[in-house]
């Protein structure tokens, strides 16, 4: 006597199943109502659903609870804050962050803003293929390796564009970066573009010669004698900055890429040097704009010729040798 | 590689680490889509299925662990059901394709014969008319069971009644599914309904 049922299971058996597109947007909606801002109708309607737990909210029910109070998540410290999004640009936002197992704090957050730019913030040096692909889902065409201090990846990884990127330092991490750098040039934050070798001037733009100046700008307020002024054009504003390095809470490391600063064809480098013995410390980001395919990176020693001060030896302080003279003042 | 978190596990968690509630829908989107799809037709089903884990998502504090031994999808159906209840349009629209549509065959038997067809529409059509005749509750336990391939004690907590209410609505649902498809007058004029479904009903297990 099992033929009715039956009969309804097979009914309407052949529905297609969720597509990976619609998958993405579901995804998608589901991050941004994990930032609080949930697509606004819906998620009024939703909320109203669920108010009453368990019973059947009336047609009324559900005008009535429009305006209900959703519970915004809180979030750890060290998480970047998330919330603060416009109902215009909830339906784009997305928010992404990585939880370690066993870890205490995600490994990085990433949050779209409203204004277009995406701001990252890392706790722990790890996961970089995870942070890119998030990256890329926030329609950021990145390419990020994370390398031990001392190491960076090597040069010329793309196709040996015109130089439009420059390297960021926090300046408290003692000028950590990825090329060899003249000692006199940027004390405080060493960009690769100035190896001495010159190999990666090409594609990674040498800070002091940028003639874009558009690869990144180092919103910390460095001093003059550091890589600001080195990176000439950083403050003029003549074209965005694709990467930013952040001020961001302590203990870790932060950035911003502005969306649409790439041009189609062109990829975001982004490398991260960090401390081994301790990746939740916080590093150095540095960032090249290049165009077309990126090489994998193959971890090489950093410093070429000169071996840069403070390469290899983890964070330098800020009176290491070739330290900017007061300029590293980020870190509290 | 490590323990596997359970569902309650993850809803736990993700109560201060909201990114992990995405691990549900990685779990139970697809189940969930699905049974929408089957109730509200495929069109509509991708939005209900953010509606509903967005609201899951927001009520993830208020999942009891002890209500829901057997993971989260009872209580995501359960909130998709819910949802479905603000798109009683898309569900009517859905029963008229429904009732234009023969159910897959499991298999394209020799006695697949122009006549059958006529009865098998006709069956299905008194079917689906009952179905949306059914009062909601009946319909609801009845459709988790047969599209949200859930268990009695599932549809229990998916709706929040008692299981012995949830095996009373089903009861009554088949009584009045049963006595559509014997009263249907097309199936009674062509052939003696039970008889002439046999083959095709019996190749399926239950």
């Amino acid at each position: 006597m099992t033929d009715d049922l039956d009969l309804l299971t097979r009914l309407g058996a052949d529905v297609p199943p969720l597509s990976a597109e619609g998958r993405a947007r579901v995804r998608a909606r589901l991050f941004a109502a994990a930032a609080g801002t949930a697509n606004a109708p819906t998620h009024a309607e939703s909320n109203a659903v669920m108010g009453a737990d368990g019973a059947r909210p009336s047609r009324r029910d559900l005008l009535e609870r429009v305006d209900g109070p959703g519970t915004p998540p809180r979030r750890r410290r060290r998480v970047l804050r998330l919330g603060v999004v416009g109902a215009a640009a909830a339906a784009v936002s997305l928010t992404a962050a990585l939880v370690l197992p066993g870890s205490a704090s995600p490994a990085y957050a990433l949050s779209e803003e409203p204004d277009g730019t995406v701001k990252v913030q890392i706790n722990e040096f790890r996961q970089a293929k995870q942070l890119e692909a998030d990256l890329r889902a926030a329609g950021i065409n990145a390419v990020v390796d994370f390398v031990p201090i001392g190491q960076t990846c090597q040069q010329l990884r793309g196709g040996g564009a015109p130089p439009a990127g420059s390297d960021v330092t926090p300046p408290a991490e003692g000028g950590v970066s990825n090329g060899g750098q003249p000692p006199d040039s940027a004390p405080g934050t060493v960009a690769e573009g100035a190896d001495p070798a010159g190999t990666g001037a090409a594609e990674r733009g040498a800070v002091g010669g940028d003639p874009n100046g558009s690869g990144a700008r180092d919103r910390n307020g460095q001093d003059p004698s550091g890589q600001t002024q080195a990176g000439a054009p950083a403050e003029a504003g003549e074209e965005p900055a694709v990467l930013t390095v952040d001020a961001g809470p302590e203990e870790s490391t932060a950035f911003e890429v502005t969306r649409g600063a790439l041009k189609p064809g062109q990829s975001l480098v982004i490398v991260g040097s960090y401390d081994e013995a301790d990746p939740s410390r916080p590093g150095t980001i540095s960032s090249a704009v290049v165009e077309g395919q990126v090489a994998p990176c193959t971890p090489v020693r950093a410093g070429g010729a000169g071996a840069q001060p403070g390469l290899g030896t983890g964070v330098a302080p800020s009176g290491a040798p070739g330290g900017a003279p007061g300029g590293p003042t980020r870190r509290e | 590689m490590t323990v596997i978190p359970t569902d309650a596990d993850l809803l736990v968690r993700s109560v201060r680490e909201p990114e992990v509630f995405a691990d549900l829908f990685e779990r139970h989107g697809d189940r969930v889509h699905r049974y929408l799809a089957r109730r509200a037709g495929p069109d509509l089903a991708e939005d209900l299925v953010s509606d509903t884990f967005v609201a899951a998502f927001e009520q993830r504090s208020r999942f009891d662990p002890a209500r829901g031994p057997d993971g989260a999808l009872p209580w995501l159906l359960g909130i998709a059901t819910r949802i479905l209840q603000g798109h009683r349009r898309a569900e009517a629209r859905r029963w008229r394709v429904l009732e234009r549509a023969l159910p897959d065959r499991p298999e394209p038997a020799a006695a697949d014969r122009v006549a059958d067809r006529v009865d098998a529409n006709a069956t299905v059509q008194s079917l689906v008319r009952a179905l949306a005749e059914l009062p909601d509750g009946e319909r609801d336990a009845l459709l988790l069971l047969a599209w949200g391939d859930l268990r009695y004690e599932e549809i229990a907590t998916a709706l929040a009644v008692p299981v012995g209410t949830v095996r009373s609505r089903i009861h009554r649902a088949r009584n009045r599914l049963r006595a559509a498809l014997a009263a249907d007058p097309l199936a009674a004029r062509s052939a003696p309904t039970r008889s002439d479904f046999r083959p095709f009903l019996e190749s399926e297990p239950s």
